[in-house]
């Protein structure tokens, strides 16, 4: 028997909404929407000095806010402040899908001008290019993730030979 | 009804849409470059999505990293603001290929509407009176040279692609011709991504007055009355009206019916401007058609209480009109002033920098519309629009009442703006009594102009 609106929104408020809200903030997401059967829940966190286990030189700066009420920022991904300068992040040259290319796991070495991987913009492949030499640090996107331009893709951590 | 659009534009006009869709419960994703990371529309936005970096011909004018940011972000239409590709048909096109709405006319009627030498053939078989122009656009200066002489000079340059009087310039012999289309090209690509022009006959004295119009997908269409856009600097709109000045009732009526009834017999669909040139003699020419919502809507708003971007929106999802003609009322007086940031003393000259302190001001029929708040940097790749403060009244003297005082408690501080000049405007007796032309700024001169505006207003405050 299905259940009546009633118990729907009791099992939303006093199952659902709790779970998500303690997944969420042990999370490291910015903004998380789930719509399902008519019913839209979204939990937004208002930037903060600390805020989970990313290291500082990868978490995504936070944006400028407006002075007035109500006015939480939108989760955006800048390129991080990089205060290492071994570590190089690559940031998506555009705004569509992200397939990392083959060979690009953790641990592999680059070499500057070599193709990490492409972002598909409306089915045109943009080349995702090392900037430096070195080798993949941390995969930052994952396959078939929607990104944004600029958004952090692959950290390459330089060795000095 | 859409579930999610994406705003590709920025801005007051991104704010503007975004207001538009939480009007009707509408998702709204605002497309940004990076020079508009930190913009109001992004703050207010359900989602803001990074397209590309600042310069506009990889960001606001990349119909691929548009598009791909409505899809990525779950958006089923596009609205494209003003300016930018909001008249692309190939933008359209490429948006419908995609399974988006484009807000605005379906790609067919942009492209029926798309050149302007064509626009005015049919509208002229459809009983409207046309200003002499160019056949088709220009190709080398040989053809322009042409062409001007035919249509007999002075003559304006005018971009094919776009409107806001960038990429125009108003030639008076054959010997400005040349330089006038090179600057004009230039100045068309970098605003439109186009350097196409064609050229229209110049009537000197003349005054700019646009029917607002507004046509579903079944044919309905009504007017929303006109708007005067006569004071201009250098073609660019600085000061708009309702109704005209320039024509009186029965004249403003015989514009309006004949606008609506001839872009509705021709096809038209979703909101557009018809824009007309009147004479002394108050006799007017159709000069072109504006598909799109133009930044001085808000006028026609306050004078009606429709919602032109909302209407905009319904159209686009298929509802239909739901209202005639004799519903529409206009009321009173209204008045726009567009804010720019721009040194006035030196060329008006555009300017970036950051808002240090912006105050809008209130009271009965006061509405500003803009996207500035204190610690806002303005970024200078894009045009100087800071914002329009719209004053409403009974009539045109109390609105101008209000716009002095609204005038007054507008604080813009931190870079030059067109402020004062305004202030000085509302001073000046030629546009206080309503007869000036699209000559009038040009031929006071703006150091003169404000010289003698201002010590008329100090004439009036110790008086």
């Amino acid at each position: 028997m299905a259940d009546s609106p009633r118990d729907q929104l009791s099992r939303l408020a006093d199952e659902v909404v709790p779970r998500l809200i303690s997944r969420f903030s042990a999370s490291g997401l910015g903004e998380l929407e789930i719509s399902h059967d008519g019913w839209r829940v979204r939990l937004r966190r208002e930037p903060g000095p600390t805020d989970g286990a990313a290291s500082a030189a990868e978490r995504p700066a936070e944006s400028r806010r407006a002075v007035g009420p109500g006015s939480a920022a939108p989760a955006t991904s800048q390129p991080p402040a990089e205060s290492d300068p071994k570590r190089v992040t690559v940031t998506s040259p555009a705004v569509g899908h992200y397939q990392p290319g083959e060979d690009r796991d953790i641990g592999r070495a680059v070499r500057s001008g070599d193709t990490l991987g492409h972002v598909e913009v409306l089915g045109v492949r943009n080349d995702v290019i090392a900037s430096t030499d070195g080798v993949i640090g941390r995969v930052l996107a994952q396959p078939g993730q929607a990104v944004e331009y600029g958004q952090p893709l692959v950290r390459i951590d330089r060795v000095d030979g | 009804m859409f579930e999610r659009i994406l705003i590709a534009n920025r801005g007051e006009i991104a704010l503007r849409v975004l207001r538009a869709c939480r009007r009707l419960g509408v998702g709204a994703v605002v497309a940004y470059s990076e020079a508009d990371r930190d913009s109001r529309a992004v703050q207010l936005a359900d989602e803001a999505i990074c397209i590309g970096p600042a310069e506009a011909r990889r960001s606001y004018l990349s119909s691929a990293s548009l598009l791909s940011a409505a899809l990525v972000s779950g958006c089923d239409a596009v609205h494209p603001g003003y300016g930018f590709l909001s008249e692309d048909d190939a933008f359209a096109e490429m948006t419908r290929a995609h399974a988006l709405t484009f807000i605005g006319p379906p790609p067919e009627v942009l492209e029926r509407f798309a050149s302007k030498a064509g626009t005015r053939q049919l509208l002229a078989s459809h009983g409207l009176p046309t200003i002499p122009g160019s056949e088709g656009m220009l190709g080398d200066d040989a053809h322009a040279r042409q062409e001007a002489d035919r249509i007999g000079y002075p003559v304006l340059i005018k971009p094919s692609a776009g409107g806001g009087g960038r990429g125009m310039r108003l030639v008076r012999s054959s010997r400005e011709l040349e330089q006038a289309l090179t600057i004009c090209r230039s100045e068309a690509r970098a605003a439109f991504g186009d350097d196409s022009l064609y050229l229209e006959k110049w009537l000197e004295e003349n005054r700019h007055v646009e029917v607002q119009v507004v046509v579903d997908r079944f044919g309905n269409g009504v007017h929303v009355g006109e708007r005067d856009c006569s004071v201009q600097r250098r073609h660019q709109k600085l000061v708009e009206e309702a109704p005209t000045p320039a024509l009186d009732e029965a004249g403003r009526v015989t514009l309006r019916e004949a606008a609506v009834r001839a872009v509705v017999e021709a096809g038209y669909e979703n909101v557009g401007t018809l824009e007309f040139l009147v004479d002394a003699t108050g006799d007017y020419y159709f000069i072109e058609i504006n598909c799109r919502i133009q930044v001085e809507h808000p006028v026609t708003e306050m004078l009606s209480g429709m919602d032109l971007v909302v209407e905009q929106i319904r159209i686009a999802a298929g509802e239909p009109l739901g209202y005639t003609q004799a519903d529409v009322q206009l009321r009173g007086h209204a008045i726009e002033f567009r804010i720019n940031a721009e040194d006035v003393e030196h060329d008006f000259r555009p300017q970036a920098g950051r808002v240090e302190a912006y105050l809008a001001p209130g009271g009965p029929g006061v509405r500003m519309d803009s996207h500035l708040f204190a610690g806002y940097d303005v970024p200078p790749y894009y045009d100087s629009l800071l914002g329009k403060l719209i004053v409403w009244g009974p009539d045109r003297a109390t609105a101008l009442a209000r716009s002095r005082l609204a005038l007054e408690e507008l604080v813009v501080d931190g870079l030059k703006t067109n402020v004062e000049f305004h202030r000085a405007l509302l001073h000046d007796a030629t546009f206080l009594d309503g007869k000036f032309t699209t000559n009038l700024l040009d031929r006071v001169g703006s150091a003169a102009f404000l010289t003698a505006a201002s010590a008329a207003r100090v004439a009036a405050t110790k008086a």
